[in-house]
């Protein structure tokens, strides 16, 4: 059916490692018998003071716990997006077994982020207008720009090859998988550190907030009576491969990596194309770049934020990329167990994607009750579900209009 | 703090201007019955939110759901009507 | 085989004006550094008097009033940038070309002082009166998102964020988007803008010049250097790939080769050391695979833009690096930096891209004005004021970013 090349004898590519620290978990394993008991990690925020906020509750990480070996400099310097980083792809590499050192030029690191270190930079402007410093200092600062995630990973990890951030808001790591992807096809790398970062701040909230977009319960997307998303943080490290490579060292191949799709709905720079024509476009393309027919798709895993707007604009998207298709794809959002990641959901998205793939089950979308008829799609509501899935859809739409569209195939 | 109508209106429509950033517009060229939204000003949901913390911050005055909001947003005149009405409730 | 990546198109706004102005004045070895404007946020008290601020440009001219009214100056930036290059590529991008067509923009920073106004007021008045009008602003990608909408631009549109090669990463990223088939055109470059929180950080972790009390200015690889200062602007390149631009019988600048990234030993927060920036080997090999090679007795002159930004560390650091690149006291390879001109910011890269392809294009040198005497250890063929432009132009350029993190980029650009 299905060659073993992807599109045009491009050479395939496989994740043959997996990590994450997420507000369910703080290890792939812990994440996969969370997502499969269908947890939902959202409380009370804790991070800062919520008082006054329409909405006070987020998925947030708790108990973090760096390990012992990353010298105590880099630990103080790093913001909490740059940790979470680098405790996910710390479990990613050990998964893999993969030898960085071995030929440290031909690892390549790509993340997605939208605030890195805001949130330690915002206490730092407040405690200036307020006086409770004279002057800025460096240190708090150091982990500010979004960059150093990568640039602490490259150092501690001695990863010598190329080196991105990606902030397309929340598609952002979404878009890195895609990314590590083309430099293994394109012979940058034969071994890629993908995946996003993200830690609460008060900015994101804030505005959030502000556009009324928080949702006072636990979010519940695809829901009649959704109202509105969550907010969370984490972070998920897939480490993408070129298939030659990983055979050569008999690794462990979790899934496939088959293809991206990439559009602009170049309407509005919060709400949706009213008709999802950025979100079919990146979904039809990434099929296409992919070589897979919409009949092969068994699930997708959706953007699914809650918001009235994008569920009804996405569920409609998916049910008309797949009109033709036998049985469309069930649909779940792991947003209502996690909340909105923001530039980690991309990532940890896939890699919930992978796991569904790999462990052959469908992710629930856990506080789903009243399942929106409108598009006629198959929500998988509450409780996960045991499935044998061939190939499986991540799907994530961010700020700014821009859609990526990943696809996944079982090992 | 309460003002004649008129006095309002134009208070309004100078934080319309400056609020919203409607640098082009002057606020002669804001007729008192003028839809506010969609089809008058080209303003859109994102534009009620910032009106809504707009009114709250000069004014004092909360509007709490989008099916007020509708009805307040309708033009200068609705505006100015609500807000007249709520400033005389609080007394 | 690759499809060629040719660039057709530049669009700048900055401190030296925008095209034809900003490469005269490049030439000329001119600066747009000069006394800094008050921008009514906390005018710094003490410490810097000069900046680079973009100038003679009036968003107003090109971009729409709905629009306009909703975008923060780094956004206005941009956008202004994409429409300029466009005219100068003769392009229009509409129906199924909007489709096959991506932005990909870098940027450190973005819209910094939307950030900071947005916090002032939560920080003061509260959550429910926190600003949603200019909250969707603040996300990095912001820019590449109004350029979407603006020019109703719908393939690929990304962002990429790489601390000072901001400009550079998103080129190369860009290249990579074209050469794997996402997109005929490509809108590519970058843009910062002079944020007020950023210029009072800057200060007080004392990293502008005059940090040592003595001369305000921005001189690359200068022995006197003390600092840098402050600049912003955007720059934007029509990249598309050989066959379209074939098609519709484009003015074609240069054709971008590729890129190498290479990492060098440094710690996460900081430039490379001078034994670490010795080591880029793999930088030379990989251009040597693209095609490069240092211009040796009757080849082709070739110009390397730096980042150097007059700071002691990197500026060094990168006459170390070019000179293991492209030979020391090499007469064929001039090395040049915009910064003296333009300041320095996130995106600053791209500028020196957009120098470089106008250099292959016109064969003139973007010179070092402020250049007095260079360092003693460097032995570049820097462009000072008396550099004369090669009689037969330069056949390639190279664009060299090592930001701190280090991981390295080097961009290649030919004449076609």
């Amino acid at each position: 059916m299905r060659g073993e090349t992807g599109a045009g004898g491009a050479a395939p590519v496989v994740v043959t490692g997996l990590g994450t620290v997420n507000a369910l978990a703080h290890s792939v394993d812990a994440f996969a018998a969370a997502l499969r008991a269908g947890t939902c990690a959202i409380g009370p925020v804790t991070g800062f003071d919520a008082t006054g906020y329409r909405s006070r509750i987020a998925a947030e990480v708790t108990n973090l716990e760096v390990p012992g070996w990353v010298p105590a400099p880099l630990r103080r310097r790093s913001s909490r997006s740059d940790l979470f980083a680098l405790v996910a792809a710390s479990e990613a590499l050990d998964g893999s077994g993969l030898d960085v050192a071995a030929a440290p030029e031909r690892v390549g690191i790509v993340l997605g982020a939208t605030t890195g270190g805001m949130m330690s930079a915002e206490t730092c402007l407040r405690d200036r207008i307020e006086r409770r410093v004279d002057r800025y200092r460096m240190s708090p600062l150091l982990g500010t720009p979004m960059a150093t995630s990568a640039d602490l990973l490259a150092y501690v990890f001695g990863a010598g090859g190329p080196r991105l951030v990606l902030s397309t808001a929340c598609s952002s790591s979404g878009t890195a998988l895609g990314v590590a992807l083309d430099w293994i096809r394109l012979g940058r790398a034969d071994a890629v550190i993908a995946g996003g970062t993200e830690s609460m701040c008060r900015t994101i909230f804030a505005g959030f907030n502000a556009l009324h977009a928080l949702a006072p319960e636990p979010c519940r997307p695809f829901d009649r009576r959704r109202a509105g998303l969550s907010l969370g943080e984490g972070a998920a490290i897939l480490i993408v491969e070129s298939a030659a490579h990983a055979a050569r060292r008999n690794a462990r191949v979790h899934a496939r990596l088959r293809g991206y799709g990439m559009s602009a709905d170049a309407h509005h720079l919060t709400a949706p194309h009213p008709e999802g024509t950025g979100a079919m476009l990146a979904m039809r393309r990434a099929l296409a770049r992919a070589g897979i027919a919409p009949d092969d798709v068994d699930y997708i895993n959706a953007h699914g934020t809650g918001t009235p707007l994008n569920d009804g604009v996405e569920a409609a998207a998916i049910a008309a990329v797949f009109a033709t298709a036998a049985r469309p794809p069930a649909v779940s959002s792991t947003k209502a167990a996690l909340g909105h990641t923001l530039g980690a959901a991309g990532a940890i998205e896939g890699l919930t994607t992978v796991l569904a793939l790999r462990d052959g089950f469908l992710p629930p979308t856990v506080n789903l009750d009243d399942p929106d008829p409108t598009s006629g799609l198959d929500f998988v509501a509450r409780t996960s579900r045991p499935a044998a899935l061939r190939c499986a859809l991540s799907n994530s739409y961010g700020f700014g209009g821009n859609n990526t569209t990943v696809v996944f195939e079982r090992a | 703090m309460t003002m004649d109508r008129e006095t309002l209106k134009q208070k309004l429509k100078e934080l319309l201007i400056s609020g919203l950033r409607l640098q082009d517009t002057e606020p002669s060229t804001i007729a008192d019955d003028q839809p506010i939204f969609v089809e008058g000003l080209g303003l859109d949901s994102i534009d009620a939110l910032e009106l809504v913390v707009l009114i709250e911050e000069h004014f004092g005055i909360a509007i709490p759901d989008e099916e007020v909001g509708k009805s307040a947003f309708a033009s200068i005149d609705a505006l100015a009507a609500y807000i007249s009405a709520e400033q005389a409730r609080a007394g | 085989m690759r499809e060629r990546v040719l660039v057709t198109g530049v669009g700048v706004v900055s401190p030296i004006g925008s095209l034809p102005a900003f490469w005269q004045r490049l030439c000329a070895g001119e600066s747009g550094i000069a006394p800094v404007e008050k921008d009514g946020v906390d005018a710094p008290p003490s410490g810097p008097r000069l900046e680079a601020r973009a100038r003679e440009w009036n968003a107003r001219d090109h971009v729409r009033p709905a629009l306009l009214r909703r975008m923060d100056r780094c956004s206005q930036m941009l956008v202004t940038a994409c429409r300029m290059a466009l005219a100068d590529a003769g392009l229009e991008l509409a129906g199924s070309a909007a489709e096959e067509a991506g932005v990909v923009v870098g940027t450190a920073f973005g819209n910094l002082s939307e950030s900071e106004q947005f916090l002032r007021g939560l920080f003061a008045k509260g959550p429910t009166l926190a600003n949603p009008l200019t909250f969707p602003n603040l996300v990095l990608n912001a820019p590449s998102g109004y350029v979407a909408i603006d020019l109703g631009i719908r393939g690929p549109n990304l962002t990429a964020v790489r601390g000072e090669a901001s400009g550079e990463a998103a080129l190369a990223l860009a290249y990579d988007t074209i050469v794997t088939g996402q997109a005929d055109v490509l809108l590519a470059g970058g843009g910062d803008e002079l944020a007020p929180v950023l210029r009072q950080i800057y200060i007080d972790l004392g990293l502008l010049s005059p940090n040592d009390g003595g001369k305000e200015w921005s001189s690359p690889f200068d022995r006197r250097r003390n600092g840098f200062v402050m600049g912003e602007g955007a720059a934007i390149l029509v990249l598309e790939t050989a066959r379209h631009a074939e098609e519709r019988g484009a003015r074609v600048l240069a054709e971008l080769v590729g890129y190498v990234a290479e990492s060098i030993d440094a710690s996460p927060h900081d430039w490379p050391t001078d034994d670490a920036a010795a080591h880029a080997r793999g930088t030379a090999r990989d251009l040597a695979g693209l095609g490069f090679r240092a211009p040796q007795g009757n080849d082709g002159a070739v110009l390397a833009v730096s980042c150097a930004n007059s700071t002691r560390a990197l500026d060094r650091a990168e006459a170390i690096r070019l000179a293991a690149i492209v030979g020391s006291t090499n007469r064929r390879a001039v090395v040049t930096s915009p910064k003296g001109a333009i300041g320095e910011f996130g995106a600053a890269g791209a500028l020196g891209a957009a120098a470089a392809v106008l250099a292959l294009a016109h064969g003139d040198v973007p010179r070092l004005g402020a250049l007095g005497a260079a360092d003693p250890d460097c032995t570049l063929t820097l462009a000072g004021r008396e550099v004369t432009a090669p009689r037969d132009g330069f056949h390639a350029a190279i664009v060299s970013a090592t930001p701190r993190g280090v991981g390295a980029i080097t961009l290649l650009f030919r004449r076609t």
